[in-house]
């Protein structure tokens, strides 16, 4: 009798918390996510695919720090969130890049990101940046299995205006100071499956469904250029910004080698040649799952597809015509049946490889001058193609062991609107120096800097001595009123107002010492020191005495017994 | 570390209450060059970035000085162990040497200056040309120096090899920390021989002045002096 009033009460309770559960929390939000694909041939031949996996959730950011408030997460990665809420994030970048993106020929990139590791993050008005920050840095590292605990407050940086918040911004007092902007590079660090795996694992369908089932390792990584982008920024839920939601958007831009095909002239790529995995659906719970094709002629050479697209269009990106080719998996799959979607290839006729690809406006390059392990300089070229001039930030972050003179800095061409320069402190903070240039029309502008080496002790070396040390990619950021180059998403066709472009990072060498060497050099000095004691204390403790005759030493007193020296003693 | 030697001067010019009067002025005086910077530059943040440098030795460029190799191979865990120890070092010679030569004040100032030479976190070559210069000062003990051969030729020989081995190390990047350090080394030992070479003739023509020359016993035989 009891066990049936049990679940008796049992049954209401549930009918009870279901109607009104809803009601309570928060968490029943809209969230709308949305997956695209986009590929295009880039001017060298290779094939570029830029993956852009969004979610969008109708929640304020700034619900999300008191944890009662949020109780379904849905599609969106409860790891992350509990990340972004625990140490206050307002928005997070961080790209995990293998390669350096080549801008003089393949154009601007869809998500600049520099090689190696970057992680930069605006915090909420009421965080103590100072505090959260190294907690933010190793929960990232944790989340995506990358070494990201390298950052420390002496690869910290805060840029004043070159990293100015991507997404909406919360309140009036950001737009004056940057001490909650942390940003932070590790040009060392390298990007491999392990980190690849667990960024999968944030996508709703992972690698089960959807573009997602492209993934596979091998081939990812056999490639150019890889890069790995996770962006989590608040967002403008409608045209006023009246609602604000927060976006989740991660990122994977992949350059393929050249497609050839047995005709070298030809070349002829499928998403079965490149990724090695079948396309066979579309993410149920993306609202738009696309696959995008950018068939524009070059120089020329035409671009043909083997099927039809389900719509194609011309899209005009900053004066340029684009033609667009949207393949809609939803349309394309047949959700009772599961097929496999048909094949798609792309090909060209005749491609040329020595197309002169058209410059895009702004480029920046770095390199390093002087030689022997003492004085060194950076020495940066900015070219502007424009015929306009162009106003630039320039953003350069030096470690304190590459002490630099920054009256020995150098500008030609370009005009210094203003400086800002951060100086080192030993081992505790290093060298920032954020410029505002303004270009002059179809001109090579040249900056240079000289420094020089510090020597660090020999438990402050990394395991590999001799390979050097890294200098971070400058960074060059600008406002473009029109941008041919650009590869814009159809995802996000809003103007691309912000260009950010990173030059290399540099690899310096310092002089090492010999770390066979501890206990030797400690004797050797030690014995220095005590030769200089020990006279000191003989000259004050003794005084100075005649000297008695000294005894004789028993081998010469054997031997004159023996008779071969002489009997008398000699004086 | 000079306050010794100026006290003892002090205190024969002017007897007692003159050095203590001395020792005052100086405290004063540095207390308000503290005071100064204070003001200047707003904090006491200044000390640990000048005082605080030479104690704790944060810089390891190398230089002519024992510590830079030193502090750059020393393991971590030791580190404040062995500064401690260094910088008692350097200051520990004042008293003894004081108490030695305690009529003789320009000499002592003269071995102080050549220790500073020595065991001073930074030293540089400069350190050495203001007691080398003094020396002439006892050019009557010279007859009586055990190692001038030997400091001699260590003193050109690392003046000639220091650079030597700098620019392989830095700039041709062919040899080694190892060789500048020997030299470092080298040149330190030359100075250690030196002074103790000078304080010795100091003593031995103290003696024969005290005892008369020439030094011979009752048949006629020179005697040798040694330190008992």
């Amino acid at each position: 009798m009891a066990a049936r009033r049990w679940d008796w009460v049992q049954l209401l309770t549930a009918v009870f918390l279901h109607l009104t559960l809803p009601c309570m929390c928060q968490g029943r939000a809209e969230q709308s996510y949305s997956e695209a694909l986009f590929m295009k041939f880039l001017a060298d031949g290779r094939v570029s695919a830029t993956f852009d996996f969004s979610t969008v959730w109708s929640v304020h950011p700034l619900l999300f720090s008191n944890p009662g408030n949020v109780q379904h997460y849905g599609i969106f990665p409860k790891s992350l969130a509990e990340v972004v809420a625990h140490y206050h994030v307002q928005e997070l970048h961080l790209t995990l890049t293998q390669g350096q993106w080549r801008t003089r020929v393949w154009g601007y990139p869809a998500h600049p990101a520099p090689p190696g590791a970057e992680l930069w993050a605006w915090f909420l008005p009421e965080a103590d940046s100072e505090k959260e920050w190294p907690g933010l840095v190793d929960a990232m590292s944790g989340l995506l299995g990358a070494h990201l605990n390298a950052i420390d407050s002496a690869s910290s940086f805060q840029p004043l205006v070159s990293f100015r918040p991507n997404g909406a911004i919360l309140s009036k007092d950001m737009s004056n100071s940057s001490a909650l902007l942390r940003y932070a590079a590790l040009p060392r660090e390298t990007v491999c499956t392990e980190n690849f795996t667990p960024w999968t694992k944030l996508l709703p369908c992972g690698t089960a469904a959807g573009l997602g089932e492209l993934f596979e390792a091998e081939s990812l990584y056999d490639c150019d250029y890889h890069s790995l982008g996770l962006h989590f920024t608040p967002h403008c839920l409608d045209d006023g910004c009246g609602q604000v939601g927060v976006r989740l958007s991660l990122t994977l831009t992949v350059v393929f080698p050249p497609p050839v095909t047995s005709n070298p002239s030809i070349l002829e790529w499928s998403l079965k040649s490149l990724f090695h995995r079948p396309l066979t659906s579309a993410c149920p719970l993306a609202f738009s799952s696309t696959v995008t094709v950018e068939t524009n002629s070059i120089d020329g050479v035409q671009v043909s597809l083997s099927q039809t697209p389900s719509l194609t269009g011309t899209v005009e990106v900053a004066g340029r015509r684009r033609d667009r080719a949207v393949f809609d998996l939803h349309s394309l799959t047949n959700s009772t049946t599961s097929k496999p979607l048909p094949p798609l290839s792309v090909s060209s006729s005749s491609w040329a490889y020595h197309i002169m690809p058209e410059q895009p406006e702004l480029l920046v390059s770095r390199h390093l001058v002087g030689s022997g392990h003492d004085w060194g300089g950076l020495a940066t070229e900015i070219t502007n193609s424009a015929p306009h001039t162009v106003e630039v930030l320039y953003l350069e972050m030096v470690p304190w062991f590459f002490r630099l003179y920054l009256h020995t800095l150098s500008v030609s061409q370009a005009t210094v609107l203003s400086q800002h320069y951060v100086p080192a402190k030993d081992r505790r903070r290093a060298h920032m120096l954020e410029l505002r240039l303004s270009l002059p029309p179809l001109s090579t502008s040249y900056l240079s800097l000289q420094f020089r080496r510090a020597h660090l002790k020999w438990t402050e070396h990394k395991p590999d001595a001799h390979h050097g040390f890294y200098i971070n990619s400058a960074v060059i950021t600008t406002v473009l009123s029109e941008c041919p180059n650009c590869t814009s998403l159809a995802a996000q066709d809003q103007d691309l107002a912000v260009l950010r472009l990173y030059s290399e990072p540099l690899l310096v060498s310092l002089p090492t010492p010999d770390f066979s060497m501890p206990y030797n050099v400690i004797c050797f000095v030690c014995t220095v020191i005590a030769i200089a004691f020990g006279s000191v204390f003989n000259l004050t403790t003794r005084t100075l005495q005649p000297a008695a005759a000294a005894k004789e030493k028993l081998l010469t007193r054997i031997l004159r017994r023996i008779g071969v020296l002489s009997k008398q003693k000699s004086d | 570390m000079l306050l010794c030697p100026l006290l003892i001067l002090a205190h024969r010019r002017r007897g007692l209450l003159g050095s203590v009067v001395y020792v005052m002025v100086t405290l004063a005086w540095t207390g308000l060059l503290f005071c100064g910077s204070h003001y200047l530059t707003g904090s006491w943040d200044f000390l640990s970035a000048t005082h605080g440098v030479i104690l704790t030795v944060p810089d390891l460029t190398p230089n002519v000085g024992l510590f830079w190799y030193f502090f750059t191979e020393a393991f971590e865990h030791f580190r404040v162990f062995f500064l401690c120890v260094f910088q008692i070092n350097a200051f520990l010679y004042v008293l003894p040497l004081s108490f030695r030569f305690s009529e003789h004040p320009v000499f002592l100032a003269y071995v102080l200056l050549s220790l500073m030479a020595l065991f001073k976190s930074y030293p540089s070559v400069g350190d050495l040309a203001l007691p080398l210069s003094l020396l002439p000062l006892w050019s009557h003990t010279f007859r009586y120096l055990r190692y001038t051969l030997v400091v001699l030729c260590m003193f050109l020989m690392t003046s000639v090899l220091c650079p030597v081995f700098w620019y392989l190390w830095i700039h041709a990047g062919s040899a080694n920390a190892n060789f500048f350090f020997a030299t470092t080394l080298a040149y330190s030992l030359a100075q250690v021989f030196l002074v103790s070479d000078v304080m010795y003739s100091f003593l031995v023509h103290r003696y024969d002045l005290c005892h008369g020359l020439p030094r011979v016993d009752s048949h006629g035989h020179t005697i040798a002096l040694a330190l008992r």
